[in-house]
């Protein structure tokens, strides 16, 4: 699968950088094609988070050219936001019953699909009656991986999905991601510590260190053939 | 029809694409897979399995170039025929070996029952069907 | 590749009108939020008058009050997405999940949204005044003399703050937020004292036409510098000191927290403004605003849920792992302290004395009640609530055997509780409870 030229971009990021005190993030150049599970993987303060909340249009850049299927996340966040569906664990949601609160996100997005969040609401386990204020920390998160799916963004980003999830939600949560790019047209960028689940469903990798780009490129090619992504990361590190 | 049930370990240490391979593998030699069953895309594979994408390609592309499974344009991808004239050749091979193999056993003495009694020890179970009492 | 494109005005106007339908239409589950919401401006009524008495410096103090219940208004109404805190993430000054939204376009909803709710509220609220068959004349008069010409002014000090406001703010600094919250309210009321605004149709559009420029047209910060309007107390906050954190929390944070829900908390008061001149029928009227002292307190329940409200105290967790040194524990409290039981009675006694007719009367009222909703507001926890409201009732009770009624002694006893009863509860022997911060 090598990426042709007639191939649509989703994102395209050139010379980025965004300065936070001393922090400097900087990726020279960074493309995500349609089709595809990108793994976002670093250490703390590797920069994954300021990447994608500036990709959702919730910070700003210093310098370089960032472009969501052609809109630029600070010009224009509101036009991102209707293309690019971003889940942090953190995000606010409106305190409101689950079925009411998805009910109500509903009127924002044209896109929005029913039928899909009464499966995602079964195969997550949620109770549509619960309060959001009520629930634990992972039926929270599976509320929120519901909010953005279910208006089949062209392009999901979760940051950290996995925190606070046990096993059967993690699992559940591979599904989900897989089942997004069941649709040849949209792709997944997803940030984990979990390094087995990122490299189980990574298509391509894209590893920081320190607010800089250490690797980027297919999985395989990135990790090597006799060592996994763990193994990887920790000799970037101790380099 | 269903694809026999695969199983990855992450704990055994061999990549998901060789363990992919490897049960895809034997599911076809085996002939739980026979030739012509068409095979699930790779994305619907990878959402079974839970890996990338890029995993079963890559199996995939193995067991291709293994000549076990074929990628026909537009129509998926398809466990392999085994080519006719390739079987009709090794058959042909198999005889001329055979008869030499007759040949010298009637040399060196043996009679037409021992040498299939012979047979039968080297091919457990090709003669289950017709041993009447 | 084409450069990216940017928003276009239309598109924004759209999902302007949308986010505003998206917010109305979530009054439906919210019961109890339309009519507090609807009562607010006609609580705010005195409360202009008061500004109005007042030296320009106390005057911003109090804009930033009014500013802070506007901001009260908008997020009862619209949001109450309190389950999970998360100073300084916040995209506007309400928190909201992420909605495919420009900042303007939903600073421009919001202001639509708000817009209906205020200006019905403010209709009821002139409509009930001139309705109540049982004020006395004199009362009525005043009131059509002095507030109904300002009323409208309530619309700028709502509205704006929680939109403007948040325009305006000229960083995360506490006192960026009290310029930003207290100027529009404050501008307001000196356009007044000038002689600018008699009409109260004049004021209406020009709030109206103000607000919808700013935010259609107008440069908007960065999503970066936009963060809540109203400090959250979080006791410590990360990237500062945390000495400064936490004494910044309890000497700024805790008694603005507590003094935002003053003129709200006030809506539950109006039977007894209306109903003061009756001395006969105490009891009933106590009765009602205990009643609505609870439920009020019942409404802002979110507000008091910080690691305070919810009952840490020195020993608990939170406070047990705040890198702060002991002494400054005890001291923070002690000047917490201070501020709740001697500024309050001051702001009070500044109006006090600012002249004679409703206002005192309406102060001293008024006092028992709002020191009650308060207390049970911070508390947060429905068991205390209920123990505030009595405590509401006994007071005002009492008041009225033992008061004879000389308004002083209720006043100073129910503004010195506010700064007490949270004080107290603090210091009280520490449970093994692990609350959650």
């Amino acid at each position: 699968m090598s990426p042709t030229a007639t191939e649509p971009v989703l994102v395209h990021l050139d010379g980025l950088r965004i300065r936070r005190g001393p922090f400097t993030l900087e990726i020279p150049a960074w493309d995500l094609r349609p089709g595809r599970v990108v793994g976002l993987v670093g250490g703390n303060g590797a920069g994954k988070t300021t990447l994608l909340r500036h990709l959702a249009g919730l910070s700003p850049r210093d310098a370089g050219t960032v472009s969501v299927l052609g809109r630029d996340p600070v010009r224009d966040p509101g036009g991102v936001r209707s293309v690019l569906g971003f889940m942090a664990d953190d995000l606010p949601v409106f305190d409101l019953r689950v079925d009411r609160l998805l009910r109500t996100l509903s009127g924002y997005y044209p896109g929005w699909d029913p039928a899909l969040v009464e499966h995602l609401l079964g195969r997550f386990e949620l109770d549509p009656r619960q309060r959001a204020r009520d629930l634990s920390k992972g039926q929270a998160v599976r509320l929120r991986l519901i909010c953005v799916l279910a208006w089949r963004p062209e392009v999901v980003v979760l940051d950290e999905p996995a925190a606070g999830l046990d096993l059967t939600g993690r699992r559940r949560l591979l599904e989900a991601v897989l089942d997004v790019v069941q649709d040849e047209r949209r792709s997944v960028v997803v940030s984990s510590h979990i390094l087995t689940d990122v490299e189980r469903i990574a298509d391509e990798l894209l590893v920081l260190r320190r607010g800089r780009v250490v690797a980027q490129g297919p999985t395989p090619q990135v990790v090597g053939e006799d060592r996994t992504l763990e193994e990887a990361l920790l000799s970037w590190e101790a380099a | 029809m269903p694809l026999p049930r695969i199983e990855l370990s992450q704990a055994s240490g061999v990549p998901f694409y060789r363990q992919l391979h490897d049960q895809l593998a034997a599911s076809i030699q085996s002939g739980a897979l026979p030739p012509g069953t068409l095979l699930p895309s790779v994305r619907a594979l990878a959402q079974d399995t839970l890996v990338s994408l890029i995993t079963v390609r890559r199996a995939y592309a193995d067991l291709e170039a293994a000549g076990l499974i074929e990628r026909r344009q537009g129509q998926g991808t398809f466990v392999t025929e085994p080519p006719a004239d390739a079987r009709q050749g090794a058959l042909d091979d198999a005889r001329t070996l055979l008869t030499d193999a007759v040949h010298h056993a009637r040399l060196l003495g043996l009679d037409d029952a021992a040498q299939a009694a012979l047979l039968r020890t080297l091919l457990p179970g090709a003669f289950d069907v017709p041993d009447r009492d | 590749m084409s450069p990216p494109s940017r928003g276009s005005l239309r598109g924004s106007l759209r999902g302007s009108l949308r986010h505003a339908g998206q917010l109305l239409a979530m009054l439906r589950w919210r019961p109890l939020a339309l009519p507090v919401a609807l009562c607010a401006p006609l609580v705010m009524l005195p409360w202009l008058a008061v500004a109005n008495r007042m030296p320009l410096p106390i005057l911003l103090v109090g804009g930033v009050f009014i500013g802070g219940a506007g901001q009260l208004v908008i997020e009862l109404c619209y949001s109450r997405s309190e389950g999970w805190p998360n100073p300084g993430r916040r995209e506007l000054a309400v928190a909201m999940p992420i909605l495919p939204l420009s900042p303007r376009a939903r600073a421009l909803g919001e202001t639509l949204a708000a817009l209906p709710v205020l200006v019905v509220g403010l209709g009821l609220s002139v409509a009930a005044v001139g309705a109540a068959p049982i004020l006395a004349p004199d009362l009525v008069a005043e009131l059509e003399q002095r507030f109904m010409p300002t009323s409208p002014l309530l619309l700028a000090p709502f509205v704006l703050p929680a939109t403007l406001g948040a325009a305006m703010q000229l960083g995360r600094h506490p006192l960026s937020h009290a310029l930003g919250l207290g100027l529009p309210g404050t501008l307001g009321v000196l356009a007044w004292r000038a002689g600018w605004l008699h009409d109260p149709f004049v004021a209406i559009t020009l709030v109206g036409v103000l607000t919808v420029a700013v935010f259609a047209v107008g440069p908007l910060p960065e999503p970066a510098a936009l963060g809540p309007l109203l400090p959250r107390v979080s006791l410590v906050r990360a990237g500062r000191p945390p000495t400064q954190a936490f004494l910044r929390d309890l000497l700024w944070g805790l008694p603005l927290a507590h003094l935002r829900s003053l003129p709200m908390a006030a809506v539950g008061l109006l039977p007894w403004l209306l109903l003061s001149d009756t001395h006969d029928s105490l009891w009933p009227v106590g009765v009602v605003v205990a009643v609505v002292a609870v439920a009020l307190s019942a409404a802002f329940q979110p507000l008091g849920r910080t690691p305070y409200g919810l009952g840490a105290r020195p020993g608990d967790t939170p406070w047990d792992h705040l890198p702060v040194p002991p002494p400054w524990v005890r001291w923070g409290l002690l000047a917490h302290a201070l501020i709740c039981v001697v500024a309050l009675p001051w702001l009070a006694h500044l109006a006090w004395f600012g002249g004679d007719g409703v206002l005192p009367r309406f102060l001293a009222i008024s006092a028992p009640g709002i020191a009650g909703t308060l207390v049970a507001v911070w508390l947060a926890r429905w068991r205390r609530a209920g123990i505030a409201g009595a405590l509401v009732l006994v007071l005002v009770v009492g008041a009225a055997v033992w008061g004879e009624g000389d308004p002083s002694w209720p006043t100073s006893a129910a503004l010195g509780l506010v700064g007490l009863l949270p004080v107290a509860d603090l210091l009280r022997p520490p449970a093994r409870r692990v609350v959650p911060g």
